[in-house]
């Protein structure tokens, strides 16, 4: 009885073992190493976020500092064009500030909203990629979840094992010592 | 020539023209091409994110697709492996049953 299920025991190994327990490991360390990484790309692109926002804050004054400078040259100008108009001239001049002003302002304002929609861009661009990588780390978390899973014939196996008494690593052992043996046999019987 | 490049030059000659004291129309205007220059260079530090739109994300669906299906895979293979217990379990009453001992 014994040496049948020896026997019954030792093709059970053979035919397979269940997931070998380093793949296992691979497997959990895989998990591991990718959650860190998305925590990493996180923390990442949230520096780059806050460096792009000083740099719309820096580009913003700018923009607004070199507007007044032009709005005030404008007026300059128009001062000194004032200065030797007549009546008609003076109102056609002034017209001309009013609306170079206004035209100043309008491309200030586009100009930051320009800004505002590439930062924007790159917000999107970032959600984008930390989804991305979210699935695929939710992908390899499912995959590990299967290998780390105890697999029906895994289960026959560990149920006969105990059913006979006998150590598994003993019965791994054993087909590792056969696959061995296997190899340097056929290496013999090659020469 | 970058833009840096003709902002650098107007500014030299901005610099000329102060040095010379002029003070006439064309050195307001020129004043005033700066400044928009100024104001352009602040627009154009941005001009890198244009090149976002052909950065592509890869395509995950397909991800999302499959984890459902493993899942189903996963649930299966517990039922089996309930299933392979309950059997060994049945085995092993048996066994006691003819008087053959079975290892605790």
């Amino acid at each position: 009885m014994k040496k049948t299920a020896l026997v019954f025991l030792l093709s059970a190994c053979l035919c397979g073992c269940g997931t070998p327990m380093v793949v296992k490991q691979l497997s959990t360390e895989q998990v591991k190493t990718q959650a860190t990484l998305e925590q990493s790309l996180k923390n990442y692109f949230a520096i780059i976020e806050k460096l792009v926002a000083n740099q719309v804050v820096a580009s913003n004054y700018l923009i607004d500092q070199a507007t007044n400078g032009i709005i005030e040259k404008r007026k300059q100008q128009a001062l000194k064009a004032l200065d030797t108009a007549n009546a008609a001239d003076r109102e056609r001049i002034l017209d001309e500030l009013s609306q170079q002003t206004k035209a100043e302002l309008e491309t200030a304002a586009a100009n930051k909203a320009e800004i505002k929609l590439r930062v924007e861009k790159l917000q999107t661009k970032h959600k984008e990629l930390l989804e991305a990588y979210a699935a695929i780390r939710a992908a390899q978390e499912k995959l590990d979840a299967y290998i780390q899973l105890e697999k029906a014939d895994e289960a026959v196996l560990n149920e006969v094992i105990g059913i006979v008494g006998i150590n598994r690593q003993k019965a791994e052992k054993a087909t590792d010592d056969i696959a061995v043996l296997t190899e340097r046999l056929s290496s013999l019987l090659g020469r | 020539m970058t833009m840096n490049e003709i902002l650098e030059a107007l500014q030299e000659t901005q610099g000329k023209l102060e040095a010379a004291r002029v003070d006439d129309d064309s050195k307001l205007e020129l004043d005033i091409l700066i400044l928009q220059l100024r104001r352009a260079l602040a627009v154009a530090v941005f001009d890198p994110l244009k090149d976002l739109d052909e950065v592509t994300v890869a395509d995950t669906s397909q991800l999302t697709q499959l984890v459902r299906e493993v899942q189903t895979a996963i649930q299966n293979e517990q039922k089996r492996v309930t299933l392979v217990k309950k059997i060994t379990t049945t085995a092993k009453v048996a066994l006691k049953a003819a008087g053959i001992p079975i290892p605790s």
